[in-house]
């Protein structure tokens, strides 16, 4: 208690070589994180540890977990590692990034629609046409194209990390299906039941109103000839890691969850298949990926899919959220340009900085990147969810030979940026029941719509939980934490 | 509502009900056994064998009573254990979890999570009252959250469809299993009021007991039961009010049909309506003939309302 | 000006019901200023009517759903057509130096990415040690792409059944056989090697005149002329396309032009015939 001396976070070490949120050097709390030490420090490590069990039992109960799939093993369902000390962000520092997430969605959006008609970017050779052209994301079906209300990036992620200089960087953005949402509005649940003082003494933005903004963007773009549209979530079913997301996704805009099997394509219109009989779709959030979403004009094993989705589409009768085919401005090898795309169709200057990339594509970068790896991270370009990365300062000598065979097999397949430092929170290790500085990152949630734009306030707060790990995806042993902004 | 929900609903309904029923007649048969006025025909292997029948298992080899216990409660490898059920249930709640509230698939994900995590040591050793009693709690609180937090409307009435059919195949079951264990006790020459013992087991197996005693205020014997259980309108888990259970939901969800003898809504109601007007005389010199009537109907109802309301 | 009866027939048998389907067809003939349809009626076993409507490169696809349980799928086209002569002889004025700057300049080459990008089935192997004619500056693309008919005419012999839909031209190029599609897919990949635009044509083509490929539907090759627009090189006869060809449509490769794409619910196997009547109107 607080009468013999003892605060549970006395013990904690500030991470001095990087970038500590909560702490300045000497251990004393910066200024907008002193209401919540404070708070902390008033807790003994058993309220603590007691708060703690209850959230995670509670976040047990909600099926709020994920499925680990290794190969010949069961899917192994696990929660998804959550730590009460919320990360803080003073408002202007909010504000700042609030403005540039906007700013890099809105260029991105102009820039799958540029890609997709007239093509001006490439022409002013501003982006490589071939980096576009041979991407498996660029989809011919989209070519010339427009989909309802000129949007394609309905919905992004963009992860950023703070490094050592205290700035944010973009690290990457996520155009396809960004999940990760419902652990935003899950943990504010969660804290507010366990920190409810907390939150009479700090104003932390609201976040519940994010599956009614996405209702009424997705709204926003429904066909035309369509007064009040019928809106579904499609998810690859209950098996697919993200389901808890998409069920509470659906639940709370209050619309169906439906998979492929559930849906029908007639006469370029699509429909549902009720107990009832069919009733059209109007709008699709779908959480399926492109290259499922049709048998019959990509993958034609896909099961997921809906056969004729895309003529539907096409004919204009339904909206798909996002739209087909903006997972090429995801690439990672398109990344590197997104501060050219702002300043080409925004004639403004990025608000975010980007990470250093080298392609390895590219002569004097692959030279460099070869004779570096041990201070790079390598990304393969097309995969997510932390899978393929190599941290070259982690290697030895010989792993080190592998990845150069590997990258020089596939130069294009291969990106690689300066080792970035994330910054670091104290958060609650179980195992030394103690406070210590881990890694975190941060991934805000943008919408797009017709004339509308909403960015939910704070985002998901990933922790790498092991001491020293950079990677911070659930899939790799991440937690999360509860993100405010201030008011 | 998507047909595919509606079917997971449905299934939901019927395994939570089948659950509840395995762990209560397991239960009453295992300890009421242990007092029996009849020991001798009374033994051990004629429980383990009334419990087994009631699971519809008839092919094990090693029946030890642990064996059985597990096989009946913790066996996963069994599609028909208490734990399987429970799963199934879990499963096709999972798969309609949009479509349900947050209160009622977080009652079932707790009752899956408490069935899952349960010791199997603890099971076969101490733990079979209180096993199967807290499948009887976690049913009443899915069962509370059933009628507490969803609109009575389509959703709420399919699971209560399937939980209904289930209930009247259930006690369909029960009845016969017990039926079969009075006709080896007659056999063996044994008197009426040994066998009253019988009949209070049964009532037992369907929590009837205090009901019948309420109704009736006498020792139960063989009519009574048979006509408490099967065309009491007030009893829960008579066959009566089960039929006019499915009748009123299917109502609730069904859309005009044409006066056809071939409609679900048809079938129900006349099944429901030959139990509304039978007597105990009519039947109580046939009643394995009535029962199995009882049980071809059932399922065919409950097969045509798959094919109507619920394929995808 | 001709007139042409074309009958086209496709039937499928399954071994076990199949629940559900969908079917698209790309069979029609197109539209376009040299062949226009003067009649057109279809029928097909579920006994609906037929959807049309544009497929992604804007020709007429039609679509069947099928929700009740069949075994055997039918349908029939009947369409005459009047397509009218043309001399498949152009002549640009262009120099051939004036074509090869058009030809190469980058935004030529960005407005026809779709025609230069290479496909899964259009993919070049790296080391097929053949000597295919390079299109240079000194030569008029014309003459080049007629050297090049010549050549694939020469190089692969036609086969049928050696080869099936999905075959990569690397295989065709180590059995020297194939059908029309392989014949165009390998003038395809040559043309895109050397950044000239091309594409894939499916068709009818005249019976009876000792054409090749006739009793199935045709496969031939647009490439995309600086001044004269895309003409047509047919390498598996080596013939420039004129008035006894029927485009249906056109595409990057087979797959975005396959006469049938059917997505079915059945576990069991299927037989599939396909039967094309092509006839001068006279000859009738």
């Amino acid at each position: 208690m607080e009468s013999n001396g003892y605060r549970i976070l006395d013990s904690y070490k500030p991470g001095n070589a990087h970038f500590d949120e909560v702490f300045i050097d000497s251990g004393k709390p910066k200024e907008h994180y002193q209401n919540t030490v404070d708070h902390f420090n008033k807790l003994t490590l058993s309220d603590y540890e007691r708060i703690n069990n209850e959230v995670k039992s509670s976040f047990f109960n909600q099926g709020i977990t994920f499925a680990v799939y290794a190969e010949d093993k069961k899917p192994d369902e696990r929660i998804f590692p959550f730590d009460l000390f919320p990360r803080i962000i003073p408002k202007d520092e909010w504000q700042e990034l609030e403005n540039g997430v906007l700013q890099r969605n809105r260029a991105i959006n102009l820039f799958l629609n540029d890609i997709y008609h007239k093509k001006l970017i490439l022409k002013d050779k501003v982006v490589p046409a071939d980096l576009i052209f041979s991407s498996k994301n660029y989809l011919k079906e989209m070519v010339d194209f427009t989909p309802p209300g000129g949007i394609y990036t309905h919905v992004s992620g963009t992860d950023l990390i703070k490094h050592t200089d205290g700035k944010y960087y973009i690290l990457e953005d996520n155009l396809r299906c960004p999940s990760g949402v419902s652990y935003v509005l899950s943990n504010r649940l969660a804290l507010k039941k366990s920190l409810f003082d907390l939150f009479n003494k700090l104003k932390a933005k609201a976040v519940y109103q994010y599956p009614e903004q996405l209702l009424e963007i997705l709204k926003t773009v429904k066909p035309k000839n369509v007064d009040v549209p019928t809106v579904v979530v499609v998810t690859p079913g209950m098996y697919n890691s993200a389901y808890f997301e998409h069920s509470f996704l659906a639940q709370k805009m209050g619309v169906p969850l439906v998979e492929g099997r559930d849906l029908f394509v007639e006469k370029n219109f699509v429909y549902m298949k009720t107990i009832y009989g069919p009733q059209k779709v109007d709008v699709i959030y779908r959480r399926v990926d492109d290259e499922f979403l049709d048998p019959m004009h990509f993958r034609k094993d896909s099961m997921l899919g809906v056969p004729g989705l895309m003529n539907a589409y096409r004919a204009g009768n339904v909206t798909l959220a996002n739209a087909p085919g903006t997972g090429v401005a995801d690439d990672k090898a398109v990344y590197n340009y997104v501060p050219d795309i702002i300043k080409y169709y925004l004639n403004e200057e990025p608000i975010l900085n980007n990470v250093k990339t080298y392609h390895c594509d590219r002569e004097d970068d692959l030279k460099y990147v070869l004779e570096n790896i041990d201070k790079l991270v390598v990304k393969p370009v097309d995969e997510s969810g932390g899978y393929g990365i190599t941290i070259g300062s982690t290697l030895t000598s010989e792993e080190i030979d592998a990845v150069k065979v590997k990258i020089k097999a596939d130069t294009r397949k291969y990106i690689a940026q300066p080792i970035m430092s994330l910054s670091v929170h104290a958060t609650y290790i179980e195992d030394n029941k103690e406070f210590e500085p881990r890694h975190i990152d941060l991934r805000t949630f943008s919408l797009l719509g017709k004339n509308s734009e909403y960015v939910l306030k704070g985002g998901l707060t990933r922790v790498a939980l092991k001491r020293g790990n950079l990677i911070v995806n659930s899939s790799q042993g991440g937690g999360s934490k509860d993100t405010w902004v201030l008011d | 509502m998507l047909s595919r929900v509606a079917n997971n609903l449905y299934w939901m309904g019927r395994y939570i009900e089948r659950a509840e029923h395995f762990a209560r007649y397991s239960k009453v048969i295992y300890f009421s056994a242990l007092d029996a006025p009849i020991l001798k025909t009374y033994d051990r292997d004629f429980v383990q064998e009334s419990m087994l029948y009631m699971a519809g298992i008839f092919d094990m080899e090693s029946k030890t009573e642990k064996d059985v216990l597990f096989k009946i409660g913790l066996d996963a490898q069994n599609s028909n254990s208490i734990i399987s059920n429970v799963s199934m249930a879990r499963e096709n709640a999972h798969g309609a979890r949009s479509a349900i509230s947050t209160e009622l698939w977080e009652a079932i994900n707790r009752y899956y999570h408490l069935v899952i995590s349960y010791p199997v040591d603890t099971y076969l050793t101490t733990g079979f009252y209180e096993f199967t009693q807290m499948i009887l709690d976690q049913t009443s609180i899915v069962r509370g959250k059933i009628y507490g937090t969803l609109l009575h409307e389509g959703e709420w009435a399919i699971i209560l469809i399937g939980m209904y059919i289930e209930r009247v195949v259930q006690v369909i079951r029960i009845i016969n299993s017990k039926l079969n264990d009075v006709f080896k006790i007659e056999q063996a020459g044994h008197s009426v009021t040994e066998q009253s013992f019988e009949w209070t087991t049964l009532l037992k197996c369907v929590e009837a007991f205090d009901m019948n005693r309420k109704h009736y205020a006498s020792i139960p014997d063989k009519n009574q039961v048979l006509e408490f259980l099967l065309l009491n309108q007030s009893c829960p888990r008579s066959i009566s009010n089960s039929l006019s259970g499915i009748m009123r939901y299917e109502e609730k969800i069904r859309i005009s049909e044409k006066r056809d003898s071939e409609t679900i809504g048809f079938k129900i109601g006349k099944l429901q309506q030959k139990y509304q007007y039978l007597t105990i005389d009519d039947f109580k010199d046939n009643v394995y003939e009535l029962l199995n009537y009882t049980q071809e109907k059932i399922l065919e109802i409950g097969s045509e309302f798959e094919k109507k309301y619920l394929s995808y | 000006m001709e007139t042409f009866y074309i009958e086209y027939t496709i039937e499928n048998n399954y071994e076990k019901p199949v629940k559900k389907a969908n079917f698209g067809l790309l069979i029609l003939p197109a539209k376009n200023p040299f062949q226009t349809i003067k009649e057109q009626s279809m029928c097909c076993s579920d006994g609906k009517e037929s959807f049309i409507s544009p497929n992604i490169f804007g020709f007429d696809l039609i679509t069947h759903y099928i929700d009740k349980p069949f075994t055997r799928f039918l349908f029939k086209l009947f369409a005459t057509v009047e397509v009218k002569k043309l001399n498949p002889f152009q002549i640009t004025t262009l120099s051939p130096l004036e074509e090869f700057a058009i030809i190469t300049s980058v935004d030529y080459q960005i407005d026809n990415h779709l025609f230069l990008t290479s496909t899964s089935l259009t993919k070049m192997p790296w080391n097929h040690g053949i000597w295919f004619p390079v299109y240079r500056s000194e030569q008029s693309l014309f003459d080049y792409l007629l050297e090049l008919n010549n050549f694939i005419y020469k190089l692969l012999s036609y086969s049928p059944q050696s080869t099936n839909v999905d075959t990569p031209i690397e295989e065709v190029l180590k059995i020297k056989k194939g059908v029309c599609q392989d014949f165009a897919h390998v003038f395809i990949s040559v043309c895109r090697e050397n950044k000239i635009p091309a594409r894939y044509v499916s068709g009818y083509l005249i019976q009876g005149d000792a054409y090749i490929g006739a009793s199935q539907l045709h496969a031939w090759v647009e490439v995309l002329i600086p001044e004269l627009g895309w003409v047509g090189f047919d390498a598996t006869n080596n013939l420039l396309v004129d008035n006894n060809y029927i485009k249906i449509a056109h595409g990057t490769d087979y797959r975005d032009c396959s006469p049938i794409v059917g997505v079915l619910e059945t576990a069991g196997q299927q037989n599939s015939k396909h039967l094309v009547i092509v006839k001068n109107q006279q000859q009738q």
